[in-house]
């Protein structure tokens, strides 16, 4: 009997250790280990600093657009499962596409809300890449050897414009027909716009052609280069040594160690931590001989609070979800424009500026401001070069007084962008003409 | 550390509570509430919950429809005092025993549209934002009749809305601009043979009740018959019947309907009495009607009671102003006269509809009495495009191409006072106004010349003095161009003329010159002379001389400017370019 147990024990054991290599006892050499062996490390260091884990520092904004992509892929996944790229008419009279789209609503179970996950999902994550962005600049945290991480990170931002657009097609209704078309009549004005509309449409026009491109870059290519990217991203973090923050973090409030959880010493060498089999490793990784002591295990603090912000995510979106559901109209009719017709929100700021003159507000205007955010850090680098006004940036700050010209500057933009879209939205009636929302509400589009 | 894992404990239960309701929300659906609820109210065992799906094959389409699973006792006639959506349908065609409409075949969406495939009612009926077939309730369903039984200008039993609709169709003469295939062919306004297809009810409502509603050019005037709900219903129900996706072939529609006469029956001795059913739209002998001028035109009869539609101009002194050749040629084809008149055209009519109704006017003979004083003439005939204020808006004057004259600027009386009295009693070629001589005497006339002339020039002031310029003659060595200092002027070249005419004319008179450009949607009254407009162009009293004091001049108020900057050659350029647009074939 007593060897029967023992056998199983020792069974379970290898089944554990099969698993796990480790176990989740409050030893420091095990904290590490669980970083170190699972695939954790290729996200998160052993240790992190302190600051790291504080609302305050990121308010955990790319940490969300993250998981928005992840529950993007995974509802997007199980939409494809029903959804037909086809403009094709069916036997009810509806084309294939819509009809789809009906049934999700209908017919298939649990449909509706997958769509509303996916479609509100969509819509949050480019409003928190802006936010990341917004954050990014505020606290300073572009410039310091990040700065090619920074445009890794615009292009993100506009891949995410890009794929939100092109899945806003595919339910083929008048708000995604007129919505898309209006896209794409704004990029007609640019030069070579209409190559590249050519290009991505397939056609002259919006139609079964554009579908299926905007289906395919929708669900493979555009998540593919996606998906590299945001491993870049993530990657040249970790190799920038985590979160940008400043040279001394001596006098900021820190979260007191006890909150980081117990650690306990097994080792025999009392003085030596476990967590030195990293040290080996040379460059401006987790410097763990200067400011040791702001320096705390990633397990379980940082990944619990990781956690929480998964969890709220998906609460908040499902909640979302339940209450609201996806706009749907009628089936696209390239014969009877929606008045007004309108982009999605976030080309909404962008039609707001073309109805005022369309090369300047289409395609100036935007591309400055797209071309000069991308390359800001280094247009600041190329002042202060050659200005040899070396002004000093102090990343992971909030608001940095040395900074608050260009923190006017960054917001003023975001503002402006802001308002046009609040307009674009709300103030604008048939034939875009001014309405006021508590008169008459706004329709057309735009969500 | 307790607290991270506190918080991220509540998230979690949140977001499973969260899911949990996704859950529940795409299982509880209503039709199962609906279907224990009636089966409870039958008396009998509930047998499980079950969406009742019909699908609707047709040669067409393939329809599918859920909408029995709520309206679930929607055939069985021990259903029929129930509450909705349980309760029994009544019977589709009154007074038979059994409905041949079976709903276990062709379910509920056949005829009241809506969504069927969906299980929400808000979704079910169509209510969501540009739904293209919202729901047909109640009688609007007999739109739907047509989808499958063919009936033309048959007969249908229970479809007497539709009908009702049909017959408005014909008698107030919206055949006469609108194209229905098979019912009239007009080339005025949009086509409606598929008019239900492309458009939902409401839509139509909206369309028929406030034509500008969704078009603010739209030419179509605003009725006053259309305030009558059960009119406009009807029609809309008519109209939303109009649809080219058929469920049936013509041939292979289900009985029920009378077979549409091949032939109408015509008139063909000319008669008053016909021409007065023509007239007012109504059935004259066994013809349909196909006639309603009084939809658009009013008349008097003899004790100048004044009756009828105020869209065209009034018709009691056109046989009288106008003659017989005209009024016939006008009522064929109303452009020859006015290039841009909205009258449709009926060219259908033969001759001895033309007669009788030529017949019918000739019997109005209303008149004043030569003696009255002015404002008494004015108000009878002039009132009605000229306007009570003599702004030129009386109330015909919207639908006339061009704009009735606007006496009420003093500029215009007092520049143009000497044309009056030969505008009045010789008409103006090309517009509206008819020339009044066999009516008017050459007294009234000067009454109304006096009339006019005094009530417009009452607050004027009397500085108001417009030059004179004479028309330059080519050649005149004496008369050289005033702006190019010391030119001979030549005669006017067209190929110059359109150059300066598209420099300095379109922006008001368009491109064609047919006084649609850009800029005229901006004005208002009166608006940029039609230049293309032969009647108007060619006759006495629009000189050379009066083209070139207009250009260079402008017109006295109104909102032609004056063109003192061009050369005198280039405005005798652009006059030939006008010219030669307006050239009578020889």
């Amino acid at each position: 009997m007593n060897e029967l147990i023992q056998q199983a024990k020792e069974f379970g054991n290898k089944l554990y250790y099969s698993f796990f290599r480790h176990r989740f006892d409050n030893t420091g050499l095990t904290k590490s280990k669980i970083m170190f062996s699972n695939v954790l490390l290729h996200i998160q260091p052993v240790k992190i600093h302190k600051r790291s884990v504080k609302f305050k520092t990121t308010m955990g904004l790319g940490l969300i657009t993250f998981y928005l992509f992840l529950i993007l892929s995974v509802t997007g996944i199980l939409l494809m499962f029903h959804y037909v790229p086809s403009t094709a008419i069916g036997p009810d009279g509806l084309p294939d596409a819509y009809s789809r789209m009906l049934n999700l609503r209908s017919n298939v179970f649990w449909g509706g809300f997958l769509r509303n996950m996916h479609r509100w999902a969509a819509h949050g994550m480019v409003a928190f890449v802006a936010l990341h962005m917004l954050r990014v600049y505020l606290a300073g945290a572009h410039r310091g050897g990040r700065e090619f991480n920074w445009v890794i990170g615009c292009i993100l931002g506009l891949l995410t414009v890009f794929l939100s657009y092109t899945g806003y097609l595919l339910p083929w209704d008048q708000l995604a027909f007129w919505g898309v078309k209006v896209g794409t009549e704004i990029a007609k004005i640019a030069p070579g716009g209409a190559l590249i509309r050519g290009i991505l449409l397939g056609d002259t026009d919006v139609g079964s052609e554009a579908l299926i491109r905007f289906y395919v870059l929708h669900v493979a290519v555009l998540p593919a280069v996606m998906g590299f990217l945001i491993a870049v991203h993530f990657f040249r973090i970790r190799k920038d040594g985590g979160l940008a923050r400043p040279a001394n973090t001596q006098n900021e409030k820190q979260i007191p160690d006890e909150e980081f959880g117990e650690v306990k010493n097994n080792s025999v060498f009392k003085s030596a931590r476990s967590y030195k089999l990293v040290e080996i490793v040379k460059g401006n990784e987790p410097k763990v001989n200067e400011e040791t002591d702001q320096m705390m295990f990633a397990w379980p603090k940082l990944i619990t609070r990781e956690l929480i912000v998964l969890m709220g995510t998906i609460a908040f979106l499902s909640l979302i979800s339940v209450l609201f559901d996806a706009p749907l109209e009628g089936p696209a009719d390239p014969n009877h424009p929606t008045n007004p017709s309108k982009a999605p929100w976030y080309f909404l700021g962008l039609q707001e500026l073309v109805s005022y003159h369309g090369f300047i507000g289409g395609i100036v205007i935007p591309g400055i401001m797209a071309g000069g955010v991308m390359f800001l850090p280094y247009i600041e680098i190329f002042l202060e070069t050659f200005t040899k006004t070396y002004r000093k940036n102090i990343p992971g700050v909030w608001f940095a007084r040395e900074r608050n010209l260009e923190n006017s500057l960054f917001i003023g933009m975001y503002l402006f962008m802001l308002i046009l879209i609040i307009i674009g939205v709300y103030f604008r009636g048939e034939n875009w003409a001014i309405v006021y929302p508590w008169v008459e509400t706004a329709v057309g589009g735009g969500h | 550390m307790i607290k991270d894992y506190r918080t991220l404990l509540i998230l979690a239960f949140a977001g499973f509570v969260f899911f949990a309701m996704s859950m529940k929300k795409a299982l509880d659906q209503d039709y199962v509430k609906h279907q224990k609820a009636y089966y409870k109210a039958l008396g009998e065992e509930f047998p499980g919950a079950e969406i009742k799906q019909v699908n609707v094959k047709t040669p067409s389409v393939a329809m599918i429809d859920r909408c029995q699973s709520c309206h679930v006792g929607a055939s069985n006639p021990e259903a029929a005092g129930f509450d909705q959506p349980l309760t029994a349908h009544p019977s589709i065609v009154p007074g038979a025993e059994t409905d041949p409409h079976d709903f276990a075949k062709i379910g509920c969406a056949v005829c009241h549209d809506g969504n069927g495939r969906a299980l929400e009612e808000h979704d079910a009926h169509g209510e969501f934002h540009g739904w293209i077939k919202p729901m047909l309730v109640g009688q609007k369903a007999q739109a739907s009749c047509v989808r499958c039984h063919a009936m033309e200008s048959g007969h249908l039993a229970g479809a007497e809305l539709y009908e009702k609709g049909r017959e408005l169709f014909l008698e107030k003469a919206c055949w006469g601009c609108h194209t229905i295939a098979g019912i009239s062919s007009s080339s005025q306004a949009p086509e409606l043979t598929d008019a239900g297809g492309k458009f939902n009810y409401d839509y139509l409502v909206e369309s028929i009740v406030h034509p500008k509603a969704n078009d603010e050019n739209s030419k179509m005037p605003e009725f006053d018959w259309v305030h009558d709900e059960e009119t406009v219903m009807a029609l809309a129900t008519y109209l939303k019947g109009q649809q080219k996706a058929r469920l049936r072939s013509e041939d292979s529609a289900p009985i029920g309907y009378i077979k549409p006469k091949s032939d109408q029956v015509r008139i063909e001795k000319p008669s008053v009495a016909a021409g007065r059913a023509l007239f007012a739209g109504a059935p004259f002998e066994g013809a349909i009607a196909k006639g309603g001028c009084v939809n658009c035109h009013a008349f008097r009869n003899d004790d100048g009671q004044l009756s009828g539609g105020n869209i065209g101009p009034e018709l009691t002194w056109t046989m009288r102003n106008r003659g017989e050749e005209y009024v016939k040629e006008h009522i064929v084809n109303s452009r020859v006269h006015a290039p841009d008149s909205i009258m449709p055209t009926f060219k259908d009519y033969n001759e001895a509809e033309l007669d009788s109704l030529v017949a019918f006017l000739s019997t109005f003979d209303y008149k004043l009495d030569s003696a009255s004083e002015g404002q008494k003439l004015y108000d009878a005939y002039c009132v009605s495009c000229h306007g009570e204020d003599m702004d030129g808006q009386g109330i015909v004057s919207a639908m006339l191409d061009p704009y009735p004259r606007d006496f009420s600027k003093h500029q215009f009386v007092i520049s143009y006072e000497e044309r009056f009295k030969d505008s009045i009693l010789n008409g103006v070629g090309g517009t509206a106004m008819p020339a009044w001589k066999n009516v008017l005497g050459e007294k009234e006339v000067e009454t109304l010349v006096e009339f006019i002339k005094q009530k417009s020039l009452e607050q004027a002031p009397t500085n108001f003095k417009r030059m004179d310029v004479e028309l330059p003659k080519p050649g005149d060595a004496e008369r050289l161009d005033y702006k190019e200092k010391g030119t001979v002027i030549e005669a006017g070249d067209v190929a110059r003329g359109i150059k300066a005419f598209q420099a300095n004319c379109t922006s008001c008179h368009g491109k064609l010159a047919n006084g649609k450009g850009p800029s005229a949607y901006a004005l208002e009254h009166p608006l940029p002379r039609n230049l293309i407009n032969k009647e108007f162009l060619n006759q006495a009293s629009v000189s050379d001389e009066r083209l070139y004091q207009s250009i260079l001049l402008g017109v006295a108020g109104t909102p032609m400017p004056s063109h003192d900057f061009l050369k005198d050659q280039t405005i005798l350029d652009i006059i030939a370019f006008i010219r030669a647009n307006t050239e009578e074939a020889e």
